[in-house]
């Protein structure tokens, strides 16, 4: 976001840079200007958290019902999407929100780094979701969570279509799951530069994309929560296929 | 399923400026797999510092708040209740007290008029009979002054009769005839 003064590629600020350079048996887990975000992040987060909820007054503060907010949001989602038995998950699901609602919150600090706009962090997110929510319908449900694939009613010839279009339905979950996160805060991004880089370039007359800049901007905001709630609510739908594989 | 399909849209509609962008230079930055492993390392770490963070220090705490002030809500509203049921019994037993109180008010007024009305009845039977008394020993005396004034009359009649008697006619009436002529004119008269 950050409009520069050397003429920058709109997407260096995804450049990922070696801060601390490690190394753990071969391979390189490096202190990157990510690890730097993730670890804002979680020290931001929990900050706010502890402090809004320090005082637990009956009648809450500003801060405090914020993050009662937040709990109820993501509860609501949470049992609305996964029924009762999902609220065992209930902090797994709320840090993934917080986590993902955070980094692209902070990724709208000019100058700062969207941890959520690389592959590899939405990636391996979307992949532990999807693999723990098979692990623990395999667990649940033993050979039966396959219905995932055949819905009950279907006549036995379309089954073998059917299963596959499921299959590959299931299987695209992941993909999407991580690839629409990270693009979305990606092309946002990329395109705020473009147009911020615009601002300089044309003098005077960058008033007008430096109001566009502006009312981009604040549409990025909306999409920074929009794309945490959408990853939120998709893991508590997957979550649900985990407890009632009939669908 | 509506949810992913706009999500994918969504996510070719962004991916693609991005995708034409990132053409120039040495690729995307997204794309560099060297810079995974730190990446998804430093994650992990993060994730599950949060995770333990969040769901030992804040979310206890967060449903502690939550829960007891849904149940002080409902306990205040089963208070709330409770008074309204006690303050509906109270208006209850003061209406009925009320409504004794009237009843024993209405007796008890009764009750005096009826002894008032007896008192006046028998005062007045007392009165009648005391005037009746009265008139009865009233008219005693008027017949006994009647018959002393009617006495009188026969006497002075017989004086006058025998006055008369001796001034016209120069006779000297003895009193049993005088008598018999005075009563003849009495009872002739009266």
């Amino acid at each position: 976001m950050a409009a520069g003064g050397e003429a920058h590629s709109p997407l260096e600020q995804f450049e990922i840079t070696r801060l601390v350079d490690l190394n753990l048996g071969g391979v390189d887990i490096s202190f990157t200007n990510s690890a730097l975000w993730m670890v804002i992040i979680v020290a931001l987060s929990t900050l706010f958290f502890v402090i809004a909820t320090s005082r637990a007054a009956i009648v809450p503060g500003r801060l405090q019902s914020i993050a009662e907010l937040s709990y109820e949001f993501v509860a609501g989602l949470l049992r609305d999407n996964a029924g009762k038995e999902g609220m065992k998950y209930f902090p797994f699901v709320f840090t993934i929100f917080i986590f993902v609602l955070m980094a692209n919150m902070l990724g709208m600090v000019p100058y700062s780094f969207t941890v959520t706009s690389h592959l590899a962090v939405t990636a391996t997110m979307s992949l532990i979701i999807i693999l723990g929510i098979t692990v623990l319908g395999l667990v649940k449900h033993g050979f039966g969570f396959f219905h995932v694939f055949l819905p009950s009613g279907v006549p036995m010839w379309l089954a073998p279509l059917l299963i596959v279009i499921e299959v590959i339905s299931y299987l695209t979950r992941p993909v999407s799951l991580a690839v629409r996160l990270f693009a979305n805060m990606m092309a946002g991004h990329t395109t705020l530069k473009v147009f911020a880089g615009f601002v300089v370039a044309l003098g005077v007359a960058g008033v007008v994309p430096l109001l566009f800049v502006v009312a981009l901007t604040a549409l990025e905001v909306l999409i920074a929560f929009l794309q945490a709630y959408i990853f939120t609510i998709l893991t508590c739908i997957y979550l649900h296929d985990a407890f009632h594989p009939h669908h | 399923m509506r949810q992913i399909f706009l999500g994918l849209a969504l996510a070719t509609a962004a991916v693609s400026p991005a995708l034409a962008e990132g053409a120039e230079k040495k690729g995307l930055p997204q794309l560099r797999f060297e810079d995974f492993p730190p990446q998804i390392f430093w994650l992990v770490i993060s994730f599950v510092v949060l995770l333990v963070l969040l769901s030992t220090l804040v979310l206890p705490k967060l449903q502690g708040t939550i829960e007891g002030r849904k149940a002080k809500l409902e306990g205040d509203l089963a208070t709330a209740v409770s008074l309204k049921d006690e303050a509906a019994a109270a208006i209850a037993a003061y209406e009925k007290a009320l409504a004794a109180a009237r009843q024993r008010a209405n007796a008890i007024a009764a009750e005096a008029k009826a002894q008032i009305e007896a008192a006046a009845a028998a005062r007045k039977a007392e009165l009648e009979a005391k005037l009746a008394e009265e008139a009865k020993a009233a008219e005693v005396r008027i017949n006994a002054t009647k018959a002393a004034a009617l006495a009188e009359v026969r006497s002075i009649a017989l004086e006058a009769a025998r006055a008369i008697a001796t001034k016209v006619a120069g006779i000297e009436v003895d009193d049993a005839s005088a008598a018999s002529a005075v009563d003849a004119a009495l009872g002739r008269n009266g």
